[in-house]
């Protein structure tokens, strides 16, 4: 029987207040449901010395679990997981946000789901089953329930949560979505999803708790709304 | 084939069957306010589906502080842990 691996991939940018508690979390949930794994921080030169952090846990957790691949400058999210997946020795790689919005304690559900179905792809959802969310107002739920239902009218993805971005990949079903994919921030992981379905790709959803940003801001503004229409009528014209 | 082209090729096939019903059928009451209007009530009718969708769904999003409280509590059970595995904050 082949063991699996888990690598997860946590890009970081001025996380350091979270970074510790994350990868606190991950350590605890994984150890408990037995599961080997890794963590490879992908920090973009942080001027809050996230590094610095980093490194401090890397002692504490070992360079077998910690592993440190920062960057110079932000170079953003998808050259970022390139980066990661680069130094990643799992056959399943796990991404999630460091911000804390995305809970550990959903991995081992992950998990056990991709084992039961052999998918390539799991991923997380706030949109159905127990989804939930904390932290939002009414304008920030009905701006995103509006550009879900315009994202799966017009793409029609057969995934629920495409803006989301915790999810298990096979190694190298990430690596292959990842190098076909042009988008930056929120478009870029409804591209990976889109891309995933075009490449004939299983995927298998799991309902999560979102809760917002706890340290630092969460922001959704004219600009951000306009990009995210923008990558949608992108999808919608060339997938 | 893109969703774009897929969305076109509907459209059209959508709009062709609705000219040929239209001219097959000439001027009467039926073709004036039936057959005639059809589009635009087409778009009226997924125009208020899709509202009534959002706004139930907005209202139906569940929140989760049961979920941020436990979060809460988890963060300083693991400051205290990794203050005593030799952390500074």
């Amino acid at each position: 029987m082949v063991v699996n691996k888990y690598s997860i991939l946590l890009p970081t940018y001025n996380e350091r207040e979270n970074l510790p508690i994350i990868i606190w979390l991950i350590v605890k949930y994984m150890t408990e449901s037995k599961l080997d794994f890794e963590i490879i921080v992908i920090d973009d030169g942080s001027p809050d010395g996230t590094i610095e952090v980093a490194k401090e846990l890397e002692r504490i957790y070992g360079s077998d679990k910690i592993v440190l691949r920062p960057r110079a400058s932000k170079l953003g999210l998808g050259t970022a997981y390139i980066h990661g997946l680069k130094h990643a020795t799992g056959n399943f790689v796990i991404i999630m946000d460091a911000d804390l919005s995305h809970h550990p304690k959903f991995i081992p559900q992950f998990v056990e789901l991709q084992e039961k179905n052999n998918y390539d792809i799991v991923t997380g959802t706030r949109y159905v089953g127990d989804g939930a969310v904390f932290g939002w107002d009414f304008r920030r739920k009905l701006v995103s329930r509006g550009a879900n239902f315009l994202t799966q009218i017009l793409l029609r993805p057969g995934v629920s949560d495409l803006t989301g971005s915790f999810r298990l990949y096979r190694k190298e079903v990430l690596e292959k979505i990842v190098s076909s994919c042009v988008s930056k921030g929120y478009v870029f992981q409804m591209e990976m999803i889109v891309k995933a379905r075009l490449f004939n790709n299983t995927i298998g959803e799991v309902p999560i708790t979102f809760v917002d940003r706890v340290y630092g801001q969460s922001k959704l503004g004219g600009s951000e709304i306009i990009q995210f229409a923008k990558g949608l009528l992108y999808l919608f014209a060339t997938t | 084939m893109t969703k774009l082209t897929e969305f076109l090729a509907v459209f059209t096939a959508f709009i062709a069957g609705w000219l040929l019903i239209v001219k097959l059928c000439g001027n009467n009451v039926v073709s004036t306010y039936v057959l005639l209007p059809l589009p635009l009530h087409v778009i009226i009718i997924f125009g208020i589906y899709s509202v009534a969708t959002v706004l139930y769904r907005t209202f139906n999003f569940k929140d989760c502080p049961a979920a941020a409280k436990e979060l809460q509590e988890q963060i300083e059970e693991a400051r205290k842990d990794l203050r005593m595995k030799g952390l500074k904050f």
